[in-house]
């Protein structure tokens, strides 16, 4: 027997009164450490994805859209423009440069950008196996997509047109030959199908000439022009320059993803401040199932005393059953939070073919256990107060 | 050994006891008898060093209980004194067997089992060891009464009313029990009371 197993007997001694203390207080825990992961995640996949873009050009529409589309390409198109028209402003003195991507079609899900080779330098990433792209039809496969879809080097496929698996049509005459495989970034290139832009442009020439209405492009059509800018002149002048003197528009991505951050930290900040309300309910709890084992069990506290235990015995009984509790909730909100993370990332993959990494969290961990031992210490400090009044005479008297 | 000298007690400044001098050799027993509000459970809390006198002296063993310190006074009561209750308390959460282990855990002593398997089988407990105490019958609950009270071997046994709600039968086995265990831990056994039934079996009494 010792002041842990005691207080472990204690604890289970009252299972309901524990389970929704634990239960609380590891939800809170839970949601706490899963949002502020979440959150870390999700900012720094995307910040990360935007590898020093500073500006979209595209068709006009939402620029929230034509960022999310042709720079985290997590969205369809606004549409698109023909090159001839891009390179124009590519001539432009602030531009340092611009890599055009035409995107429309894919291949079970996965993306296929035409681009030029320079797209792969912007994404810091370089071939692994094979080469790069170099004729029409030949493409290069991101990471992700080589395993995922167990496509190697000379494996060929046809192209779905459209941004959606499963789409009806495909452009079946025209095989895409793999001939090159990134090495993986844990970015947004990972999952997608490189190629140059005449393939895109060939595919769709001979939908053209087989008469098929429905998705006729225009030849040498872009989807947008990825700028960075010489300097931050360029970032002055150049997208008001644009949306206002073009038929096109300058989406600004640092801009559009703050604008984003800022709506979904509503969210976020509101799933925070409810898991903040749940810990402080279950500090309430926690508080309250040692307040009332003070209280209920005076008389087995003063035995105890009279077993030869003095005041500060009784005060690590108390913290003790405060300690074990907290403890088990905060490895069982740890577990939780992994779980649910993991679950979360695992749909994110199969929705939007993106393997996402979770940051490394023990700091978290570390700062949540410390605030965790921060609300038991104060709960038992209020908890013991009765043990410095205790009158051990009057206590046992009444029962004797 | 016990010995007390001048011991006075008040609860305000209206009332207070004064009680008589005590002295006791090694295993003596004493009997005190007295009517409800005269001071008995005051006078046993004084013993055991619950309450302090507002004047006199306690002896135990040579040790002045009224000049130490606290916790050097909550480890001796601990090691030194074993206390009966009237209706027996002991830690609901625990069993019987647990109940003598924290028992013993808390005086300090570490060779526990071999003294947790004698008190057992002498006071008749093994059937329910492993059973918490709200699930004892009264005979059993008053006996792992007794069993806290003795199994750390203390030099002095205080019992505080142990028999006043038994019938004659009972009475008389925990009386027994109690003197059998005082003398198996050469103790001094002090029964605080106001059942007249035990008066014969003590030949050291004194009545408030």
């Amino acid at each position: 027997m010792n002041i842990v197993k005691l207080s472990y007997k204690n604890i289970i001694a009252k299972p309901l009164q524990t389970f929704l203390t634990v239960l609380i207080l590891s939800l809170s825990i839970g949601l706490l450490l899963g949002v502020k992961q979440l959150n870390k995640v999700f900012e720094s996949q995307l910040q990360q994805s935007l590898n020093g873009v500073d500006m979209v050009v595209g068709a006009k529409g939402s620029p929230l859209q034509l960022v999310l589309s042709t720079v985290l390409h997590i969205d369809n198109p606004t549409g698109n423009f023909p090159y001839n028209e891009a390179k124009k402003i590519a001539e432009n003195k602030y531009i340092g440069s611009a890599i055009p991507i035409a995107i429309g079609d894919n291949y079970k899900g996965y993306k296929i950008v035409g681009t030029s080779v320079d797209y792969v330098d912007l994404n810091k990433t370089s071939i692994e196996a094979g080469a790069m792209f170099n004729k029409t039809y030949e493409v290069v496969i991101g990471n992700a997509v080589s395993k995922n879809l167990n496509l190697n080097i000379g494996d060929t496929f046809y192209s779905g047109h459209g941004m959606i698996e499963n789409a009806v049509e495909s452009h079946d005459d025209y095989p895409l030959k793999v001939v090159g495989i990134l090495k993986p970034t844990q970015n947004v290139i990972d999952r997608l199908i490189l190629t140059n832009l005449e393939s895109i442009w060939h595919l769709h020439e001979h939908e053209d000439e087989n008469g098929n209405q429905d998705h006729t492009h225009d030849n040498e059509d872009i989807t947008a022009l990825l700028i960075k800018f010489k300097n931050k002149r360029g970032l002055l002048f150049l997208p008001r320059n644009i949306n206002e003197n073009t038929p096109f528009q300058a989406a600004l991505p640092k801009y559009q993803l703050d604008k984003l951050f800022k709506f979904t930290a509503i969210g976020t900040k509101a799933i925070t401040w409810i898991a903040l309300s749940i810990l402080f309910v279950s500090g309430i709890s926690m508080f309250v199932s040692l307040y009332r084992m003070v209280k209920e069990r005076a008389k087995e506290l003063a035995l105890i005393r009279t077993y030869g235990a003095n005041r500060n015995t009784l005060i690590l009984l108390v913290f003790s059953e405060g300690l074990l509790v907290g403890v088990f909730s905060f490895f069982l909100g740890v577990l939780l939070a992994t779980f649910s993370l993991q679950t979360i990332i695992s749909l994110i993959k199969d929705t939007y073919k993106q393997q996402i990494y979770l940051l490394e969290y023990q700091n978290d961990i570390l700062e949540l256990l410390l605030f965790i031992f921060g609300i038991i210490i104060i709960a038992t400090l209020i908890a013991i107060r009765p043990i410095f009044k205790m009158d051990i005479s009057k206590i046992i008297s009444h029962e004797s | 050994m016990l010995k007390t000298v001048d011991v006075t007690f008040s609860y305000t400044k209206e009332s207070s006891f004064n009680f008589p001098d005590i002295e006791l050799t090694s295993s003596q027993s004493l009997l005190i008898l007295g009517k409800s509000g005269i001071g008995k459970t005051t006078l046993l809390h004084l013993l055991a060093g619950i309450l302090s006198p507002d004047n006199g002296n306690i002896f135990i063993n040579d040790t002045n209980i009224t000049s130490i310190g606290s916790k050097k006074l909550d480890a001796f009561r601990g090691r030194h004194i074993g206390i009966v209750f009237q209706n027996t308390i002991a830690v609901s959460s625990l069993t019987v067997y647990e109940n003598l282990q924290a028992r013993l855990y808390f005086s300090g002593i570490s060779k526990q089992k071999e003294a947790i398997e004698n008190i057992l089988n002498q006071l008749d407990l093994v059937s329910v060891k492993n059973q918490k105490p709200n699930t004892l019958s009264t005979g059993q609950l008053q006996r792992l009464g007794i069993a806290l009270g003795v199994i750390h071997k203390p030099d002095i046994i205080l019992a505080d009313e142990p028999t006043s709600s038994l019938d004659d039968e009972n009475c008389e086995l925990v009386i027994d029990l109690l003197k059998s265990q005082a003398k198996k831990s050469n103790a001094n056994l002090i029964i605080i009371t106001h059942d007249q039934r035990i008066k014969n079996s003590f030949t050291n009494t004194i009545v408030l």
